[in-house]
């Protein structure tokens, strides 16, 4: 499955919570991005967001939590979700969703994303 | 607890009177400490000095005599130019001896004074000294905001980190600058991991501005044994930091974080200056 694929059964199963999505690397260059994603928000430059996860997996290993399973930041506007594939994370997918979209399901969501993007990446030799 | 307000530097500065006359330097000292508005170390020789200067590092000024047993002030004026040269200097003279005054101030003394002199003239001379030196007492600054009910927050806090087990510990942390410091609470002292999530939440706020996803309001991260929620006190330069076992489950974790960030937000009082300067 590619990439593209995975981002559009995202798109589809969270249907209208649905905002945006991408895959980037933890060195913040991205893979791929929803072509629907607004220029504006600055979102395909988004390597800040790869520095979110990094410092997010540094308190991890301070706090001896164990494998970061996944990242949700709540907004006033949106609800984005940093899903690490592979272990140690080389990639995450990002999920941007509505402020009052359905976090279980977004969850659920990107577990299926996350088994299939890691197959797709190890398939390219990427984790 | 504020811990800002606690430092030592917000405190009385420290003040090295020398000379060789005992009840000289005790009654400088009686008179500088009166008010509390300085702290005052005193030694009877350069030498003592010397050896004071070594152990101490938050001496700001010396006063101190020329004209002493050993070595002399000027002596110890070069010792102190050669290895703290941020310390500033005042001599005590003898009325009359230009000679010291002169070499006083060609090797750096900021101020001398003239024996005998009164208190009231030594006080106003080192008041003018720290100020130029911008070491002026200040009054502590107020804080950035007010703690009201205090014991509600620890309270709170206490009940929810103790009561619920799967609670491993709940902090009201501030962000202040790169400062964090606990509010209302005395459970655990600042460590790596407060000094990491306020690193994160700051970081996060600032990606959020500016990739125009909104105001941050909570960071939840999950992993094989915990939820981590840092919880925004908008607006209010405080987070909520809670480690939370796992086996609690996502909804009843935020159920319960959610309403203790509600009640904490009651039970703290923020002034207009936290509000403004301090918005995650």
């Amino acid at each position: 499955m590619k990439f593209e694929d995975v981002l559009h059964d995202i798109k589809h199963n969270l249907s209208r919570d649905y905002v945006s999505s991408g895959i980037i690397g933890v060195d913040g260059v991205h893979l791929t991005f929803d072509p629907a994603t607004p220029e504006k928000t600055g979102l395909l430059t988004a390597a800040e967001l790869a520095d979110v996860v990094k410092d997010a997996l540094e308190l991890v290993r301070e706090v001896k939590s164990g494998r970061l399973y996944y990242i949700n930041l709540t907004t006033d506007k949106f609800k984005v979700f940093l899903f690490p594939v592979g272990s140690p994370p080389k990639f995450f997918c990002l999920l941007i969703m509505k402020v009052n979209g359905n976090v279980g399901k977004a969850i659920l969501e990107l577990e299926r994303a996350g088994e299939s993007l890691r197959q797709e990446l190890e398939h390219n030799c990427l984790v | 607890m504020n811990k800002k307000n606690n430092h030592p530097e917000n405190g009385r500065k420290t003040i090295l009177i020398v000379d060789d006359e005992e009840t000289l330097t005790w009654s400088i000292s009686k008179n500088l400490t009166i008010n509390k508005q300085y702290k005052v170390i005193c030694a009877n020789s350069s030498e003592e000095a010397l050896q004071i200067l070594k152990k101490t590092s938050n001496i700001k000024l010396i006063v101190s005599d020329i004209k002493m047993t050993g070595k002399s002030g000027l002596e110890l004026l070069d010792e102190v130019n050669k290895h703290c040269p941020q310390i500033g200097f005042i001599a005590m003279t003898a009325f009359g001896s230009d000679d010291d005054k002169r070499k006083a101030r060609e090797k750096g003394a900021l101020r001398y004074i003239e024996k005998p002199f009164g208190m009231e003239v030594l006080i106003q001379v080192i008041g003018e000294v720290l100020g130029e030196m911008g070491q002026l007492i200040q009054p502590p600054p107020s804080p950035a905001y007010q703690v009201v009910g205090q014991a509600s927050v620890s309270e709170v806090l206490s009940k929810y980190s103790q009561d619920i087990k799967e609670i491993i510990f709940v902090k009201l942390n501030a962000l202040q600058g790169d400062i964090v410091f606990q509010v209302g609470i005395d459970l655990v002292p600042t460590d790596q991991k407060d000094l990491l999530s306020s690193g994160l939440v700051k970081q996060t706020g600032e990606v959020c501005r500016k990739l125009t996803l909104g105001k941050l309001e909570l960071i939840v991260i999950a992993t094989e044994k915990h939820y981590v929620m840092l919880h925004c006190l908008t607006g209010q330069g405080l987070f909520l930091y809670s480690l939370i076992e796992k086996d609690l489950g996502f909804g009843k974790a935020l159920y319960l974080i959610e309403h203790l960030t509600l009640k904490i937000a009651h039970a703290l009082k923020i002034n207009a200056n936290g509000k403004q300067d301090n918005e995650i």
